[in-house]
């Protein structure tokens, strides 16, 4: 199956950004700080330089296959069943994503905002409007994606510089704070697996042009650690690393921190717009990519028919946890075996593939 | 799929629309102040001080300071019985009507006998819930806090919400109290690298002072909350609660807290009055005003922490009873040093008393001396809480004397 959609580089960078920016809202941030201490953002730093890494693991995987896309390269490197096989597993491999990111976005609004509704109400929510993402398709999400970009930046601008009268630089030491083993081996790893490097090569054939994969994808990295980084400095510079430890959405309690005499404070309710926002884009863009995958490893000719019935599996499987933190830890664990799609069977397909040209250029001489 | 189209928002209109959490403004009470006593047992008291919309709707519609109800008080004041805060706050909805709400609760005052046993049971459930907020400000009353909160009748503003948002400013212009607010706390009760402080609060109990309570005059505001003679039974905030990690260890005066407000570069301003340097017996008044934040410098190289402080001032001079024309830039410099001398020496006298008595480094020179290590493991190691007591402190004190008021030339009385 082919993506028929195509959108600029603006609204594909834009959408990578907003997309894997979601983690930051959720408890990523404090995770890292158990992990690094003070030099949680060295991680990010270091995550930055392995994603990059990441993106041209891709860029040279699908260079010299213009128009297709990594599951049209691994079927064409594994053969048509194991390669259909593989990209099943990256299909729920999505689903996986999506169902933990529903769960963590959902219960994240009922302990921050509406303590008193459902669970399942919120849910709901989250996952009618992936559907009707989904359904809309990729040019939808990426279109309202760049257009609500500068409110989404513009908010996070205001709530981080508005901690300004906070910020305690000497809480950024010691500089190594859990050592460079924790800082950058362990700390570097969590933060670099983000599945939006895999996903710009699942819809690479939307970008214009597969030339322009590395320079959307690098750039859709570098905001969205950008981001990231600035937040661990600044979440770390205003909450010192062994009280930052405890926090359950550090965004969240940033903005609740700001205080600019009577007039200016309780400023949250921007933040849970922006945060709510993002995670609708989160879930409809994985809930889109499930089916996209699982549509082009069962052959069929459209993604569609299969968003809805995906929808209820990824709502059904967001329930399995049976509390926030069961779900952050199966979170974590995802995002840990998340190394498997994103550089682990990439460097094995990339591998085969190269053997596969050299045996077929020998034959050929 | 049209069809849909047109459903799905209609639906999300109604599920985003948070009906399950609503809760109208007329079916709450918020709580503005809470309170914490020792209780029976290993029971706590809090106070929760309630804002009466009826009575506080009459005030602000200029109904000459009585409510709808006629002698409705504006706040009243409720004592729970229970283990934990919000224990308590939950009992206490059975006493009332509305649903009680901590949404707008702006301060938290702990009595001395509770601060002195261990506030970290306080803390966490204060910094889990989430309506209460990292911004409120943090009290620690002499005497009971139910007590204070009871006598605590602010004569300008309509809430004591307020009156404690206002302290901050007020705070500004005389430094003899301290503004912290919960985050604050909490993160210093945490921390191994500075100890929290909060702001004393007490009601004035005397009218007067005995000879031996009389503090020097070259000493203003050397008093601790409720001490400063004063012929109404008001509120004062005055003076500083020294923590060691959550427990009070011991108390600032007035004066101290100015030079504690001083060392950790929150001076915005200050009055202060020295011994004329030039005649005994006479004064000359000084507006403090700190010229740039002050400078520490740890070396942790000898077998003890060195720690060097530089403080600058640039005050400005509000009165000199002598008459002598310390305007003149000879004089300026005599007065210059008289200043710089006093400053160091309460310096001093503050920090050691810390180290001493105190045990706590409330300065955050730790901070500075965490600058030194790359790792958490051997900044650990070091103890900062054990190395700070042994620490020399060198202060160098930078006095300038800017501005000279309204007159330039004083001349002696004839």
């Amino acid at each position: 199956m082919r993506s028929r959609v195509s959108f600029g580089m603006a609204e594909a960078v834009v959408l990578l950004t907003m997309s894997s920016m979601a983690r930051i809202f959720l408890p990523f941030p404090r995770y890292l700080v158990e992990l690094s201490g003070p030099a949680a953002w060295l991680s990010s730093v270091a995550g930055l330089f392995l994603a990059l890494l990441q993106v041209y693991l891709f860029y040279i995987i699908l260079k010299p296959y213009p128009g297709e896309n990594i599951m049209d390269i691994t079927e064409r490197t594994l053969g048509k069943v194991a390669g259909a096989a593989l990209n099943i597993y990256y299909g729920f491999f999505f689903i996986t994503i999506a169902a933990g990111f529903t769960r963590i976005f959902s219960e994240a609004l009922l302990v921050s905002a509406l303590p008193r509704t459902p669970i399942s109400v919120v849910a709901t929510s989250f996952m009618l409007i992936a559907v009707m993402g989904a359904y809309l398709g990729l040019e939808t999400m990426a279109r309202s994606t760049r257009l609500t970009y500068p409110f989404v930046l513009g908010g996070i601008v205001v709530l981080l510089f508005g901690l300004l009268p906070r910020w305690e630089i000497s809480n950024l030491f010691p500089i190594l704070g859990s050592g460079p083993v924790n800082v950058f081996i362990k700390g570097g790893f969590n933060a670099a697996i983000v599945t939006e490097i895999f996903l710009a090569a699942v819809i690479v054939q939307s970008f214009k042009g597969q030339e322009v994969f590395g320079k959307i994808t690098s750039r859709a990295m570098l905001m969205s650690f950008g981001y990231l980084i600035i937040l661990e400095m600044v979440f770390i510079m205003t909450i010192n690393w062994n009280s930052a430890q405890e926090s359950t959405l550090p965004f969240y309690q940033l903005s609740r921190l700001i205080y600019f005499g009577r007039f200016f404070q309780r400023v949250e309710s921007i933040f849970i717009i922006i945060w709510s926002f993002i995670g609708m884009i989160k879930i409809s863009l994985t809930l889109y990519a499930s089916a996209f995958v699982l549509a082009h490893a069962f052959r069929l000719p459209d993604h569609r028919p299969l968003v809805l019935p995906l929808a209820v599996i990824i709502y059904s499987l967001s329930f399995l946890p049976p509390d926030l933190p069961s779900s952050l830890e199966l979170e974590r664990i995802i995002r840990m075996h998340g190394v498997l799609p994103s550089i682990i069977l990439p460097v094995l397909v990339l591998v085969l593939d190269r053997f596969r040209r050299r045996g077929s250029k020998n034959e050929a001489s | 799929m049209r069809l849909l189209k047109i459903i799905a928002p209609l639906i999300l209109v109604l599920l985003m629309a948070g009906c399950w959490g609503k809760r109208e403004t007329d079916e709450i009470a918020y709580v503005l102040v809470m309170g914490f006593d020792k209780g029976p047992g290993h029971f706590s008291v809090i106070s929760f001080q309630i804002a009466n919309p009826k009575a506080i709707a009459g005030l602000s519609g200029g109904g000459g300071g009585k409510g709808v109800g006629g002698g409705d008080e504006p706040l009243f004041i409720e004592n729970i019985v229970a283990k934990l805060p919000i224990g308590a706050f939950n009992l206490l909805n059975v006493e009332r009507s509305r649903e009680i709400s901590l949404l707008h609760t702006t301060a938290f005052i702990f009595s001395e006998e509770v601060a002195r046993q261990g506030v970290a049971h306080y803390l966490n459930p204060l910094g889990r819930y989430r309506e209460t907020r990292g911004t409120a400000f943090v009290f620690v009353c002499r005497g009971k806090a139910s007590e204070f909160m009871k006598k605590n009748q602010p004569v300008l503003e309509v809430t004591p919400s307020k009156q404690y948002a206002m302290l901050a400013l007020t705070n500004k212009i005389h430094g003899l109290t301290q503004v912290t607010q919960f985050t604050d706390f909490y993160q210093g009760s945490k921390s191994v690298d500075v100890n929290p402080t909060a702001p004393l609060v007490g009601i004035s109990k005397k009218e007067e002072l005995s000879k031996s309570e009389i503090p020097p005059h070259n000493k203003l505001g050397d008093y601790l909350a409720g001490d400063m003679p004063s012929v109404e039974k008001d509120p004062q905030f005055i003076g500083t609660a020294v923590f060691r990690k959550d427990r009070m260890v011991g108390e600032l005066t007035g004066d101290e807290t100015r030079y504690f407000n001083m060392i950790i570069g929150k001076l915005n301003q200050s009055f202060l009055i020295i011994d004329d340097p030039k005649k005994k017996g006479q004064s000359v008044g000084m507006t403090l005003r700190q010229a740039r934040k002050p400078e520490v410098k740890v070396n942790l190289a000898g077998e003890r922490p060195e720690i060097e402080l530089r403080i600058y001032q640039e005050p400005e001079i509000a009165g000199v009873t002598s008459g002598i024309n310390y305007e003149s830039p000879e004089m300026k410099k005599v007065l210059e040093k008289a200043l710089a001398n006093i400053i160091r020496k309460r310096c001093e006298s503050l920090i050691t008393r810390t180290q001493e008595e105190f045990r706590s480094d409330i300065f955050g020179f730790g901070r500075k001396a965490k600058r030194k290590f790359i790792t958490l493991e051997k900044w650990k190691k070091y103890n900062w809480d054990e190395a700070f007591p042994q620490a020399r402190v060198d202060i160098i004190v930078h006095v300038k004397i800017r501005r000279t008021g309204l007159m330039l030339n004083t001349r002696p009385t004839q």
